[in-house]
């Protein structure tokens, strides 16, 4: 076919610069003609596939390179430049479209028709032109068998996909992996939930402090409370019932007293519990009987003291009186002891001179002893007289001596010393006759002091001395008949006091615990209806949510049946031609047709890639299983190829980037046929090292002319000596 | 009470249920008998639930038979508690009359509740007594009543006459406490149907504006203050008619 009469563009030319094996500049020409890239493994021959891949798109399918950071996979290893550069041109008729884009700069553009676009616009441009995305562009014109390598694996997933990118399904696989309807169903699941927790939450502590306010409300009624006090109400009703008998015991009891305030709450009513209790204080303390009570209770302790210390002193002058009798009568009067001390003293004196005069009769017999002798005596010197024949002066003198002094001066001095005593008893007896009477007058005084004092303690004025006790008497009697009145009234007040007291107790125990409850249930209740706006929102959400769990999982269920009648079309659209192709390629004397079938399942489409033998029915089995690995590539190649015919787009060209791999030699050389057939029909590029297969291209032919680009050892540079031949038409 | 101005239609008859069921059954005659005869005439259903559904239990649930279901048919009118909470939302013109009972039922009920748990005919003796010294409203307390409570009373009413007397008891006091709106003659038929005529309204008792309104009126005289921008106005307009 002529060039000019191609409808769609083709491979002009390709530049690269500084792209991975590509140190420099090369550019590859094409000029619309069929090619042939044909060099050993690493001389760079997949560089301009690549190259081609990346001047139109930018970037890779996430399977092959992560675009995070391209520049290690695409920078030229030798380059010492940073960035890279390719350029595309496409010819139709005699058009031109260029495509350029550089790495360094990140620009991309497109020039067609004398006007250069760039970036998005060229984008959009090159969609508009090519008519086709990038998943398109590898599964329909770049082919690598890399692409098909999932088909002969084991694990039926990996066939799966291997087939879904083949048929283009990637774009449905992500809307459908984003069409998950679980999670809205959880999030449902998990409204609802955080309801019916609440609510149970609520439920519980509603029941809880209804038991509590039961309890209270029971030992309230224990209390003589009843239902009717158990709200705002009641409680206002008990305090003021309160505050009326406080303020009625108040005025019966003479203390002013603040009325109490209104109490509907159990705040107020705490409040008002301790205004009472102070109230009641109050009233013990300021009221006139207690006011009246201790004063009398002064005079009245006066009265008795005076009363008392009036006896006392009495008792003790009495006393004083009888003691003094007592010894008067015993020893006589003053006058008498005095008298007595007299001549006790004149006895003292004359037993005294006594002795003195035994003791100067001793001594001078003691003298005339000694004098006696000295001098053998024979008169004694003191009476002058001779003792009788056969006395002995001396001894005579001695044995009168020693009567003197032991019997003599001994009952003298014995004399003295009782004389003396006696004396000074009387002394004694006069001395303490003074004292008594001293005493005696002493408490005398102090009677009449106690006399004046109790006179005083009944301020009177006088009273006679007879008629003091008597009406001491009488005064204490009558204040301490005014103070049992007191007394008494003040017990009634106690009782008073004790009721206004236990109200107020039985209002702070009984009645404000049951308010407290109450207000703790009015409060959870508010809480409740807060929380039932809030459920209705969330109720609402929990619909949304299931209602998007609905929506999308019918949206999910849309996508999976446009993904089986997509696969449908496509199948049944590439499948006469896969059919030929099989036979063509994989030539099984048994096995010779090929059956591929999207089959639905709930949340997936299973493709299954069978063969059977033609006329045999029940003979269906899976491609895998019965094929060779080069068959099963043939049967793959032959598919990929079916469908990139099938499947319309802006471009005639078919990149074929090492279609050999695993084919034995007849394969080789159908597949080189294969070729040679397309190229009739579009613009073929195949890239292969393998010889046999190229050897089968140049016999076989392509129709017009053909370039074959022969790359040599690479040195940093891919080393490509190209040449036009004449093929077969 | 609220500060709505409020039109009362000159009959108001109802038909009052107690269930503790999930819903209730109009027979044919009951719904006949709520049918307006003339533009001053209104029929309401009322119903009381107690079924252990926090939402609704012990509320009245009001609304307007004839605009909301329609035609009346033999088989009588099913309504589910359902049912009503959406006629309730679908029939805004009864607001008043529902902010009226909403607004004062649990206190209604919390001062008659020992009449009530005496009997049937010491309420309605009470009732009426009050209602006609005009002094019904004055026994409500004044402080919030629980909602537990509220329920308890509901409950202990039910258990202590049976639901058939204790429906009776709780229709009369419905009646009363819709009269206590401002209507002088309240009539309850223990028998017949409607259960309950509501007539004479008055004005003066309760401070409502009282005019010979059609429902038509009342709708373009709110419409017309919307329009002026009068939100207030139109707000405070609230007809039962």
């Amino acid at each position: 076919m002529a060039r000019s009469e191609h409808k769609r563009w083709r491979l002009k030319a390709l530049t690269l610069r500084g792209f991975r094996g590509i140190s420099g500049e090369q550019t590859l020409r094409f000029d619309g003609f069929p090619a042939v890239l044909h060099g050993n493994n690493g001389t760079g021959k997949s560089t301009f596939s690549i190259g081609l891949h990346w001047v139109l798109f930018g970037r890779m399918p996430e399977y092959v390179l992560e675009n995070k950071s391209p520049d290690k996979f695409l920078l030229s290893v030798a380059s010492e430049e940073d960035g890279y550069y390719g350029e595309v041109v496409f010819q139709r008729d005699r058009n031109e479209a260029v495509f350029r884009r550089d790495s360094e700069s990140n620009d991309f553009t497109l020039k067609l028709d004398g006007k250069v676009h760039k970036d998005e616009k060229a984008e959009a441009r090159r969609d508009e032109m090519l008519g086709l995305d990038m998943l398109t562009f590898v599964r329909a014109v770049l082919l690598q068998q890399s692409r098909i390598r999932g088909l002969l694996l084991d694990e039926p997933k990996e066939r799966n996909q291997a087939l879904d990118r083949l048929l283009g399904m990637e774009p449905l696989d992500v809307l459908g992996d984003l069409a998950k309807p679980k999670e809205f169903e959880t999030a449902a699941v998990a409204w609802r939930e955080k309801i019916e927790n609440e609510r149970l939450e609520l439920k519980a502590g509603e029941d809880l402090l209804t038991k509590q306010r039961e309890a209270a409300q029971e030992h309230a009624r224990e209390l003589k409370f009843l239902n009717k006090d158990f709200n705002p109400e009641g409680l206002n009703s008990a305090v003021t019932a309160l505050g009326r008998a406080l303020q009625d015991t108040g005025k019966k009891y003479d203390v002013e007293l603040a009325p109490l305030p209104k109490a509907a709450t159990v705040a107020e009513a705490d409040k008002v519990c301790k205004l009472a209790a102070d109230g009641i204080k109050k009233i013990r303390r300021d009221c006139q009987l207690q006011t009246r009570l201790a004063p009398l209770r002064v005079k009245l302790t006066t009265l008795n003291t005076a009363k008392g210390n009036l006896k006392s002193a009495t008792d003790q002058v009495s006393d004083a009186m009888l003691k003094l009798k007592a010894h008067t009568k015993k020893h006589g009067d003053a006058k008498e002891q005095a008298k007595r001390r007299a001549e006790l003293e004149a006895e003292r004196l004359a037993a005294e001179e006594d002795l003195k005069a035994a003791n100067s009769l001793k001594k001078l017999l003691s003298d005339a002893l000694a004098f006696v002798e000295s001098r053998e005596q024979r008169q004694c010197p003191v009476c002058e007289q001779t003792p009788p024949p056969g006395t002995d002066l001396a001894v005579a003198l001695k044995r009168r001596v020693k009567s003197l002094a032991s019997e003599t001066v001994a009952a003298k001095e014995k004399a003295v010393e009782e004389a003396n005593q006696r004396f000074q008893d009387s002394i004694k007896i006069l001395e303490q006759t003074g004292l008594l009477e001293k005493a005696v007058s002493k408490e005398q005084e102090w009677l009449d002091r106690c006399r004046q004092e109790a006179i005083k303690a009944m301020e009177a004025r006088e009273v006679p001395e007879y008629k003091l006790t008597s009406r001491l008497d009488e005064a204490i009697s009558e204040l301490e008949s005014e103070e049992k009145k007191i007394k008494n009234g003040l017990e009634d007040m106690e009782k008073e006091l004790a009721m206004v007291e236990l109200k107020e107790r039985n209002i702070k125990d009984g009645l404000i615990p049951v308010l407290k409850k109450r207000d703790e249930i009015a409060d959870l209740e508010k809480r409740a209806r807060r929380l039932e706006k809030m459920h209705e929102k969330d109720e609402q959400k929990a619909d949304r949510m299931k209602q998007f769990a609905a929506d999308i999982d019918r949206i999910r269920k849309a996508i999976l049946e446009a993904k089986g009648e997509l696969a449908d079309r496509s199948l049944k659209r590439a499948g006469p031609r896969a059919q030929e192709l099989y036979e063509i390629l994989t030539r099984h004397p048994f096995f010779d047709t090929l059956k591929i079938r999207p089959t639905r399942l709930k949340n997936k489409v299973e493709y299954s890639f069978q063969v059977s033998a033609s006329g045999q029915s029940g003979s269906e089995r899976e491609a895998r299983l019965v094929l060779s690995d080069g068959q099963m590539t043939a049967a793959a190649m032959g598919l990929t190829y079916a469908l990139a015919e099938t499947t319309e787009h802006g471009l005639d060209l078919l990149y074929v980037d090492d279609p050999t791999q695993n084919l034995d030699l007849p394969s080789k050389e159908a597949m080189a046929k294969t070729i040679a057939e397309l190229a009739h029909r579009k613009q073929i590029v195949v890239a292969t090292q393998d010889e046999d297969f190229v050897n089968y291209l140049k016999s076989e032919g392509v129709p017009g002319l053909a370039t074959f680009h022969h790359f040599r050892e690479w040195d940093g540079q891919p080393n490509v000596e190209s040449s036009r031949i004449g093929m077969k038409a | 009470m609220s500060e709505a101005i409020w039109l009362l239609p000159r009959i108001l008859r109802a038909e009052v249920k107690l269930t503790t069921s999930a819903g209730v059954v109009f027979d044919k005659r009951e719904r006949e008998s709520l049918v307006p005869r003339n533009a001053s005439t209104l029929g309401i259903v009322a119903v009381l639930f107690r079924c252990a559904d926090h939402q609704v239990d012990g509320r009245w649930l009001i609304a307007d038979p004839n605009d909301y279901w329609g035609e009346i048919t033999e088989a009588g009118l099913h309504i589910s508690k359902e049912d009503l909470l959406r006629a309730e939302r679908g029939q805004p013109s009864l607001r008043g009359m529902r902010e009226h009972v909403g607004t004062n039922w649990k206190a209604f009920l919390q001062a008659f509740r020992e009449p009530a748990l005496a009997g049937l005919d010491p309420l309605k003796k009470e009732l009426s007594r009050l209602h006609i010294d005009g002094a019904i409203l004055l026994r409500l307390p004044t402080y919030q009543v629980l909602d537990l409570d509220h329920r308890e009373t509901v409950s202990a009413i039910i258990s202590a006459h049976g639901e058939s007397v204790a429906g009776q008891i709780f229709q009369a006091l419905f009646s009363y406490l819709l009269a206590s709106a401002g209507y002088r003659s309240v009539t309850i038929n223990t028998v017949g149907v409607p259960d309950v005529e509501l007539g004479e309204p008055d004005g003066e008792r309760v401070g409502y504006i009282l005019g010979p309104f059609s429902q038509e009126e009342v709708s373009r005289l709110h419409s017309y203050c919307e329009a002026a921008r009068d939100q207030m106005l139109a707000k405070r307009i609230t007809t039962i008619l």
